[in-house]
C-alpha cells in the first residue's frame, strides 16, 4: 500500500473516530428536560434486594425506596406513620399494631398482617441466612429461631390478630422500640416474594414511593431505574419521575460526572475533592450533619490497655488527638468534633455530659495522665500501639495518619497506622479478637436513638463490640433506660450511661459524620436526611 | 502444520488445570474470612454465619472446594458469587465489554503506533524522531492513572468532547477514551518497537537491491521495509491482547467501565475464590489463543519460519 | 603507472560501438565521518564497452565497491561523490527522483555479493523478480510472469517453475545467485555492475555462476563490470583490468597485460601473493593439474597441441613416481587418528539427528600436514572440532596420541587437550576482547599449570617472537590490531603448550590475500621449525597446496580420496575430486582457457 493511502486510511479513522466521539459524548447527559428521573449515585448491592438481606448501603438506598414498613423517619429523624395505622402498648413490652387499610404492594396484592409476621419470621430464622437477622432479637423466641441449625422458623412473641392486626412480645421492655420501626429490616413482604426468593431479589415487588421500572430494571453494576409508585400515598410521595442509581466504582469517577452535569447528585464527595468542591460547585453543595461517627475501639484483651492503667492511658490519648485541628485541614470542616458517644441530630443529645471534657484536646493534661499510669503499671514498650484500618475502600489513611502524628507528638509514644488490606481481614481479626492494638470502628444509627449508639456496640457480648468491653454496671443502665416509660425518661437513663462510657473510654469517640454532598445544575431541592442519605424522593427537576 | 496446532491446543489442558489450582489456592490463602466481608460491619449473628458458610462450601477443607468447583466447570454449572449471582452471568456481562475496550486500544495503539514508528524510524535522528521518542518516554514513565485521570478531566470535562464516564452498555462511541488511555502505554512500545525494527531494517542488504532496482522509495518503505519490520511487532501487539484483557483495573476504575479488571478486583477483596478463578480461566484461554494467533501470523509473515 | 584511458584490446571482440557503455571520468568518492570529508576513491577514470568485461581488482578498502556503488547513486547520505559517469553518452551522475530511477533496474543492474540477505526474505523470487519487471515495463502480471520464467531458464536454474514459487531461504547458495541474476537481467540492463558476486559461493559453484556470466554476457553483449579480489576469477571472465589500491587506480590494462607484465610494484605483490593451485610451497614443484586431469579423465585437450599435451601427461607421470620413490616411510605413531568414525549432532526436539560425518578413515603422523579439503556442509570442520574434543564422537575411534578421545572422562580429555592446539577461523571473534593479548595466549599455560609468574611471562614473549610480533603486543588489546596481527596471536596461543597436533579450522579465509600469503608462510614455517603434526581444514584449494604434504577430499560427510599432495593433484582418481580441482580459477588467463575446457568435459561426462 502507498504511503499515500495510508495516510488517507488514517485520516478517515481518525475523523470517524472524534465524529463518534462527539455522538457519544455529553449529548447524552442529563439533558435538562422536567419529567425525566434524576441520576445518582449508588453502589452495587452486595446482596439480593431483600430487606432483611440488605446491611449495606448500596442495597439499602434502593431498598428504603421500594419498601414502606410500618413507619418511617422524617427529615429530622422523627417517626411518621406510614402502613401503621397505630402502635400501642402499656407496658413497653407487649404491642399491638393496627394497620391502615386499603394498602397494597404494586402487584396488587394487600398490606396485611400476614405481610409483616412473615417477613419478620423468615428475616430471623437462621436457616434463611438473612443478614439483618439481629434486628429481631428483641422479640421473644428469636433466640429458638436463631440458633444455630435451628428448624424453627416461627417466634413465639409474634402473633396475628386478624388481618390488620397482630401483635409483638418482647423478652423484656424496651421503651425505644417502636423507634426501631423505620428500619428497612421490618418491612413487610408480599406472598409473591416467599414463592421464589431468589428470582424475588432480583426483581422486587414493594410497597413503597417507587417501584422497579420494569423487569430487569436493576442490571448489575450499571445501574437500577426506579419509577414512582403511583398507588404509594404515604408522606414519602416523590417529587420526581424517577430515580436512577448508577453504579460507580470509585468517588473519583462519579465527582467528574457532577461536574459535568452527567449525575445530578453525589451523597459523597471523595477525599480527592474535598478541598475543592466548594469552589466547583458554587452554590450546589451542602454540608449536613447526620446519625453517625468515627471511633477507634482499643481492646481489653491487651496488656497495655486494661484495669485502672488503661482506663488512664485511653484517657490521655483521647486528649492528645486535636480533633479540631484534623476536621478542619483534613475534612475541610466536614466532620465535628466528637464530645459524647452519640450523634447531635438525635433527640435527647447533650453535648457537655460529666465526662465530656476526656474528649476535649488537652495534651498537658494528656501527658500527666499518661506518667500516672506509668506509675500503677509500666507501660510494656514490645506491644506498641497500632490503629488497624483497611486499605481498600473509604480513605481511612488519611485521617489515621493524622492521629498517629498528633499522638507521637503530643504523648512522645510509639504509634502507627496499621494498614489492612481487605475488609475482610480487618473484620475477621476483630470478630476473632486477635487485634494487636486499636480498630478503626464507626457507627451508623439505623434507626434514631441515642440507645443505637450504646448497645450494640459496648452492651456485653454485644454483637459489634470490638473492645470487648464489659461492664455491669453499664448494662444496667441500658436496661433501665429501655424500660423507662417515656421516650425522655430512657434518653436521660441513657445519657446517665453514656457517663461511664466517657470515664472508660472503651472507644475513643473522634468525631460526628457530616454528610457532604453536591448536585448538578439540572436539579434543585436537594437535602439530605438524619441517616445522611439525600431524601430522593423530594428532588425535583429543573 | 494441523499437528502443530492441534498441539498447542492440547497444551491449554495443563495450563489450565495448573493455573486455576494455583489462582484458586492462592485465593483461599488469602487472610481474612469471607463471610466477615458479607457480614460487613456489624457483623453476623453465628445463626447466619454457619447457614452462610454452608451455603458456599466455605467450612470444607481447600481440596474439597477445589475438586467441587471443577466438577461444576465440566458441567459448565461455574456456580454462585456470594451475593447468589451466576458466574456465568456475571462473565458473559462483562467479558465482552473488556474485551471491546481491549480490542479498541488495540487498534488504538497498532494503527498510530506503527504509523508513527514508521516515520520516526525514517527520520531518524531529526524533530519529528526526537519529539516522539521524547513523548513516548513520557507516557511510559508517567502512571496510567495520572494520565487517565488527566484526560478524563480535560476532554471529558473542561472541554466536553466525550462523556466522562462510560454507562453500562458501553458503547463504542462511549469507549474511545477509556481505550486510548488504556492503550497509551502499548502505544509507546509499539512506537519504538517499529521505530528500531524500521532503523534496522533501513540499512538491510535487500533494501539496497531494491533501490537498485529503481523502486520509488514509497514503495521500497512499504512493501519491503514495512514487512520486514511487523514481525517483533505483531509478536508483542499479540501478547498485549491478552494482557489488555486482563489488566485494564486502572482504566475500568477511572471511566466506570464495567469489565473484568473491576469484577476481578471485588473478588479478590471478598475473597470470593470461584469468581476470581472463573475469570481468571477465561482470561488463561484468552491468553494461549493469543499467543497461537500470534505463533501463526509469525509463520505467515515470515517464511523462514516453519512449525514442525 | 599507467593511468587514462584503457587502450584497445587486441582481442577483436564483435559488436562494439564506438561510444563505449560507461564512460567514468575524475570520478571522486569521499565520506564524511565526523565533520571530515574522507576520500574513499580518487580521481577514477575507466571505460567499458559493450559485450565487455572490465574487472575493478583491490583488497578490502581499495575503494573498489564505493566506487561503483556511486555510479548508481547507492552510496549512505553521508557520502560525496563528483566527477562524471556517462551511460552510452547520457550524464547519469547527479540525477535524481524518478529519472535515476529509471536508470537504475532498467539500463544499468546490480548483481551483489550475499544473495542470501540481498533478497527480501518474506517475498518469493517470482514476486520480487515480476516487481522489476512491471516497475519498468508497462505489462500485465501474466506477462511479467512468464517473462520471469523464462529469464529463471535463461539462468540455468532447474526447476524455473519450482524456482518462480521460492522463498530466497529455500534455495541453495548457487540458485540464489542464479535468481538475482535472472533479476538483475529482467529488464534487459546495458551494463551489469557485479560486486563479488562469486565470493560466497563454493568453487565448485562459483564455476558454474561463472560460466553463466560469460554465456550471458556473449548472449546479451552486455557491458559488465566485476569487482572482486579473487585473481583466478579475473583471470576466467575479465577482458580488462583496473587494480585499486587505497582509492586510486594503480594500474589499468588488458588481462594478458597484467598477468604476464604486471608494471606497478602493487601487481606484482598482488599477483605473487596469489596462490596457484599447483604451486606448491617453494615454487619448484609446480604441478601441472590441466595435464594431471586431463590423463585421469582421457580427455583431448581443444587448445593444445597433441603432441604437447602428451608430453605435459608423461611429464606429470613421471613426477609422480619420483615423488612416490622419495617418501619418507618412516613414520611413527599416529598423532591422530580416525578409524571409522561417525559424528553426529545430537537430536534437538523434533529435528532428528544429523550425522555429519560418516565411515571417516584418517591418520595424521608426527611432523606431517595434512590438509582437509572439502565444500561446505562436506564434515571438514566437524572432524577438525572432534579432534578437539569439541564434538562427540558417535560410532568408531578417534585416538590422539594414542589415546581413544571418544569415551574420554573430563579429566583424561582435560589431559589430551594439551596435546592439541587450535586456530580459528576469525581471529575477531576468537580472542576474548577483553583480555590483553598476553593474557590470551598465557591462558592456556596457565591453566595448565605449566607455567606462572616470571616464567610464564618469559614464555609468552617466546612466543610472540616466534609469531613474528613485537613484544610490546603482550600488553595490547585484540581490537587494536589487524586481522592478520591477530591470527598471529591465535597461534601462538595455539602453539603455547608446545602440541603435538594443531588444527587449523579455515585460519586464512577471513584475511585479505596479501596478509593471507604472509600468515600462511609463517605457520609453514613454525611446522618446520617446532615439528607439530597438523590438520589444516579448508575448503581453498590452492592454499591446501601450498601447507600440506598430504590431502584429503571430503564430500558430504564422507571421505571420497585421500593420499600424497601428488598423488592427489597429479593423478586425481575419484571424479569429484577432479571436478573439484578444474573449478579452482587459475590466475593465468591462458591456463585458466585450458581448465574451463577440460571442466565442461569432465561435468558432461559426470551426467
Amino acid at each position: 500500500m502507498r504511503l499515500a493511502r495510508i495516510s488517507k486510511v488514517v485520516g478517515v479513522a481518525l475523523t470517524a473516530a472524534l465524529a463518534l466521539t462527539a455522538c457519544g459524548g455529553s449529548g447524552d447527559d442529563a439533558a435538562s428536560s422536567t419529567d425525566r428521573p434524576i441520576v445518582v449515585d449508588g453502589t452495587e448491592p452486595q446482596n439480593p434486594l431483600i430487606p432483611t438481606s440488605t446491611n449495606e448501603v448500596g442495597g439499602g438506598a434502593v431498598v428504603d425506596l421500594l419498601f414502606s414498613g410500618l413507619v418511617s423517619y422524617d427529615a429530622e429523624g422523627v417517626s411518621q406513620n406510614e402502613m401503621a395505622e397505630s402502635i400501642e402498648t402499656e407496658d413497653a413490652q407487649n404491642y399491638t399494631i393496627t394497620l391502615a387499610e386499603g394498602k397494597t404492594f404494586t402487584n396488587g396484592e394487600p398490606v396485611t398482617a400476614q405481610s409483616f409476621v412473615d417477613s419478620w419470621n423468615y428475616g430471623a430464622a437462621a436457616k434463611n441466612a438473612q443478614l439483618a437477622s439481629y434486628f429481631f432479637e428483641s422479640i421473644e423466641g428469636y433466640a429458638e429461631v436463631s440458633a444455630e441449625g435451628s428448624d424453627v422458623e416461627e417466634m413465639s412473641g409474634l402473633t396475628v390478630v386478624d388481618e390488620l392486626t397482630f401483635t409483638v412480645a418482647l423478652n423484656q421492655p424496651e421503651s425505644d422500640w417502636p423507634l426501631r420501626l423505620g428500619y428497612s429490616a421490618f418491612s413487610p413482604l408480599p406472598e409473591v416474594a416467599f414463592e421464589d426468593f431468589e428470582a424475588f431479589g432480583e426483581n422486587p415487588i414493594g410497597n413503597g414511593p417507587y417501584k422497579f421500572a420494569a423487569e430487569g430494571a436493576w442490571e448489575h453494576n450499571q445501574q437500577i431505574e426506579l419509577v414512582p409508585n403511583e398507588d404509594y400515598d404515604g408522606p414519602q410521595a416523590a417529587q420526581n419521575a424517577g430515580v436512577t442509581f448508577k453504579m460507580y466504582q470509585n468517588g473519583s469517577t462519579a465527582y467528574q460526572d457532577l461536574i459535568s452535569d452527567n449525575l445530578d447528585v453525589l451523597k459523597t464527595v471523595p477525599t480527592s475533592d474535598v478541598q475543592n468542591f466548594k469552589n466547583d460547585l458554587g452554590d450546589r453543595w451542602l454540608e449536613s450533619p447526620y446519625a453517625g461517627n468515627q471511633t477507634i475501639s482499643i481492646p481489653y484483651y491487651l496488656e497495655n490497655w486494661d484495669g485502672e492503667d488503661g482506663k488512664l492511658r485511653r484517657q490521655a490519648i483521647s486528649m492528645a488527638i486535636d480533633r479540631e485541628e484534623i476536621t478542619t485541614v483534613i475534612f475541610n470542616n466536614g466532620r465535628t468534633p466528637a464530645t459524647e458517644f452519640t450523634a447531635p441530630v438525635l433527640e435527647g443529645y447533650d453535648d457537655s455530659l460529666p465526662g465530656s471534657e476526656n474528649l476535649e484536646f488537652n495534651p498537658e493534661r494528656a501527658v500527666e495522665l499518661w506518667e500516672e499510669a506509668e506509675a500503677i503499671e509500666p507501660y510494656d514498650e514490645s506491644e506498641p500501639l497500632t490503629i488497624a484500618y483497611n486499605a481498600d475502600a473509604g480513605d481511612h489513611r488519611t485521617w489515621v495518619e493524622a492521629v498517629v502524628n498528633g499522638l507521637k507528638n503530643n504523648l512522645d509514644i510509639e504509634v502507627s497506622g496499621l494498614p489492612f488490606s481487605t475488609f475482610a481481614e480487618l473484620r475477621t481479626n476483630a470478630t476473632d479478637k486477635t487485634l494487636t492494638g486499636a480498630i478503626r470502628t464507626g457507627w451508623q444509627a439505623d434507626y434514631p436513638s441515642l440507645y443505637n449508639f450504646l448497645g450494640p456496640i459496648h452492651a456485653t457480648g454485644a454483637g459489634s463490640n470490638d473492645s470487648v468491653y464489659a461492664n455491669e454496671e453499664f448494662d444496667n443502665a441500658l436496661s433501665e433506660g429501655l424500660a423507662a416509660d417515656s421516650v425522655e425518661a430512657g434518653n436521660e437513663a441513657m445519657n446517665k450511661a453514656q457517663e461511664m462510657l466517657l470515664e472508660d473510654l472503651p472507644s475513643i469517640p473522634l468525631w460526628y459524620q457530616v454528610a457532604q454532598g453536591g448536585w448538578s445544575q439540572n436539579v434543585d431541592n436537594v437535602e439530605f436526611g438524619w441517616n445522611g442519605v439525600p431524601l430522593y424522593n423530594a428532588i425535583t427537576t429543573k | 502444520m494441523t499437528w502443530y496446532i492441534i498441539r498447542r491446543v492440547l497444551q491449554l489442558i495443563p495450563v489450565f488445570i495448573g493455573a486455576t489450582l494455583l489462582v484458586y489456592f492462592l485465593v483461599f490463602s488469602l487472610p481474612g474470612d469471607p463471610t466477615a466481608a458479607i457480614c460487613g460491619e456489624r457483623g453476623c449473628t453465628p445463626g447466619v454465619e454457619a447457614a452462610l458458610r454452608e451455603q458456599y462450601n466455605l467450612d470444607q477443607p481447600f481440596w474439597v472446594q477445589y475438586f467441587l468447583f471443577l466438577k461444576g466447570v465440566l458441567t459448565f454449572d461455574l456456580g454462585v458469587n456470594f451475593a447468589g449471582r451466576e458466574i456465568s452471568t456475571i462473565i458473559a456481562e462483562v467479558f465482552p465489554t473488556t474485551a471491546r475496550l481491549a480490542i479498541m486500544a488495540l487498534v488504538f495503539e497498532a494503527v498510530f503506533g506503527i504509523l508513527f514508528g514508521l516515520i520516526a524510524g525514517l527520520r531518524k535522528g531529526k524533530i519529528f524522531d526526537s519529539t516522539v521518542l521524547v513523548v513516548s518516554l513520557v507516557v511510559i514513565a508517567v502512571p496510567i492513572f495520572v494520565l487517565g485521570f488527566l484526560m478524563q478531566f480535560l476532554v471529558g470535562v473542561k472541554l466536553g468532547w466525550a462523556s466522562p464516564t462510560v454507562s453500562g452498555a458501553a458503547p463504542f462511541s462511549e469507549l474511545i477514551l477509556p481505550a486510548v488511555v488504556l492503550g497509551l502505554v502499548s502505544f509507546a512500545y509499539v512506537l519504538r518497537l517499529t521505530r528500531t525494527s524500521i532503523i534496522e531494517n533501513v540499512n538491510a542488504d535487500y533494501v539496497r537491491t531494491a533501490t537498485a532496482k529503481g523502486l520509488s522509495r514509497r514503495r521500497v518503505v512499504t512493501v519491503h521495509i514495512l514487512r520486514n519490520s511487523m514481525i517483533p511487532v505483531i509478536t508483542f501487539l499479540g501478547a498485549d491482547l491478552g494482557t489488555l484483557m486482563g489488566g485494564a483495573i486502572v482504566t475500568e476504575g477511572i471511566f466506570n467501565v464495567n469489565g473484568v479488571g473491576n469484577t476481578l478486583y471485588r473478588a479478590v477483596l471478598n475473597g470470593e475464590a470461584p469468581v476470581v478463578v472463573a475469570i481468571v480461566t477465561v482470561l488463561i484461554l484468552i491468553f494461549v489463543i493469543a499467543n497461537l494467533v500470534v505463533d501463526l501470523l509469525y509463520a505467515w509473515l515470515d517464511p523462514r519460519i516453519r512449525y514442525a | 603507472m599507467t593511468d587514462g584511458v584503457i587502450e584497445n584490446s587486441e582481442k577483436g571482440k564483435a559488436s562494439r560501438g564506438d561510444v563505449p557503455v560507461l564512460q567514468v571520468k575524475d570520478l571522486s568518492v569521499d565520506y564524511g565521518v565526523d565533520k571530515v570529508w574522507v576520500p574513499a576513491a580518487i580521481d577514477l577514470n575507466y571505460e567499458v564497452r559493450a559485450g565487455e568485461v572490465l574487472a575493478i581488482v583491490g583488497e578490502s578498502g581499495s575503494g573498489k565497491s564505493a566506487s561503483s556503488m556511486s555510479l548508481l547513486g547507492l552510496l549512505p547520505e553521508n557520502s560525496r561523490t563528483t566527477g562524471s559517469v556517462k551511460l552510452n553518452g547520457r550524464e547519469i551522475l547527479g540525477l535524481t527522483g524518478s529519472k535515476l530511477r529509471q536508470v537504475r533496474g532498467r539500463d544499468v543492474a546490480v548483481i551483489f555479493q550475499e544473495p542470501m540477505t540481498a533478497m527480501n526474505p518474506v517475498y518469493t523470487i517470482g514476486f520480487q523478480i515480476v516487481e522489476t519487471i512491471r516497475l519498468h515495463n508497462e505489462i500485465s502480471p501474466e506477462e511479467a510472469k512468464e517473462r520471469a520464467l523464462k529469464l529463471l531458464d535463461m539462468v540455468e536454474l532447474p526447476d524455473p517453475d519450482k524456482a518462480f514459487k521460492s522463498y530466497p531461504h529455500q534455495l541453495s547458495g548457487g540458485q540464489r545467485q542464479r535468481a538475482m541474476i535472472a533479476q538483475s537481467l529482467s529488464c534487459d540492463p546495458k551494463l551489469l555492475i557485479a560486486d563479488e558476486p562469486t565470493t560466497a559461493l563454493d568453487v565448485t559453484v562459483q564455476a558454474e555462476i561463472l560460466d553463466l556470466m560469460r554465456n550471458l554476457r556473449n548472449k546479451l553483449n552486455s557491458a559488465i563490470v566485476l569487482i572482486t579480489h579473487d585473481m583466478g576469477v579475473v583471470a576466467d571472465l575479465a577482458d580488462h583490468i583496473v587494480v585499486m589500491s587505497k582509492g586510486r587506480i594503480v594500474e589499468a590494462g588488458t588481462a594478458e597485460q597484467i598477468f604476464h607484465s604486471p608494471q606497478h610494484e602493487y601487481t606484482r605483490k598482488l599477483l605473487a601473493a596469489v596462490p596457484h593451485l599447483g604451486q606448491g610451497g617453494g615454487g619448484t614443484d609446480d604441478v601441472d593439474i590441466t595435464a594431471a586431469l586431463a590423463a585421469a579423465t582421457q580427455t583431448e585437450l581443444r587448445g593444445v597441441d597433441h603432441d604437447e599435451q602428451m608430453r605435459r601427461e608423461r611429464e606429470n607421470e613421471a613426477r609422480l613416481e619420483e615423488r612416490e620413490r622419495e617418501a619418507d616411510t618412516s613414520r611413527g605413531a599416529a598423532v591422530l587418528q580416525l578409524t571409522d568414525v561417525a559424528i553426529e549432532y545430537p537430536k534437538q526436539g523434533r529435528v532428528p539427528a544429523f550425522r555429519a560425518v560418516e565411515g571417516a578413515n584418517l591418520a595424521i603422523y608426527p611432523g606431517e600436514v595434512l590438509g582437509l579439503v572439502g565444500e561446505s556442509g562436506s564434515g571438514k570442520t566437524t572432524i577438525g572440532r572432534a579432534a578437539v574434543g569439541l564434538l562427540p564422537v558417535a560410532a568408531g575411534s578417534l585416538t590422539v596420541t594414542g589415546k581413544e578421545i571418544s569415551h574420554a572422562t573430563r579429566k583424561e580429555l582435560f589431559e589430551l587437550r594439551r596435546n592439541v592446539g587450535m586456530v580459528f577461523q576469525d581471529p575477531s571473534s576468537s580472542l576474548n576482547p577483553r583480555l590483553p593479548l598476553g593474557e590470551s595466549i598465557g591462558e592456556p599455560m596457565f591453566l595448565a599449570k605449566v607455567a606462572k609468574g616470571a616464567d610464564l611471562q618469559k614464555r609468552i614473549e617466546t612466543l610472540l617472537d616466534q609469531v613474528e610480533l613485537p613484544r610490546a603486543y603482550r600488553n595490547r588489546y585484540p581490537h587494536e590490531l589487524s586481522g592478520g596481527q591477530k591470527q598471529r596471536v591465535g597461534i601462538a596461543r595455539a602453539l603455547s603448550l608446545k602440541p603435538k597436533l594443531l588444527v587449523a579450522d579455515e585460519p586464512t579465509s577471513a584475511l585479505d590475500v596479501s596478509v593471507q600469503a604472509t600468515v600462511l608462510e609463517l605457520l609453514k614455517n613454525l611446522q618446520k621449525e617446532l615439528g607439530f603434526a597438523c590438520l589444516f581444514v579448508t575448503h581453498d584449494l590452492a592454499v591446501v597446496d601450498l601447507m600440506s604434504d598430504r590431502i584429503c577430499v571430503m564430500r558430504r560427510g564422507k571421505i571420497v580420496e585421500q593420499g600424497t599432495r601428488d598423488q592427489i593433484l597429479r593423478r586425481p582418481q575419484d571424479p569429484y575430486t577432479q571436478r573439484l580441482l578444474a573449478a579452482v580459477p587459475l590466475p593465468n588467463p591462458e591456463k585458466q582457457r585450458e581448465r574451463r575446457e577440460l571442466r565442461a568435459k569432465l561435468l558432461a561426462s559426470a551426467e
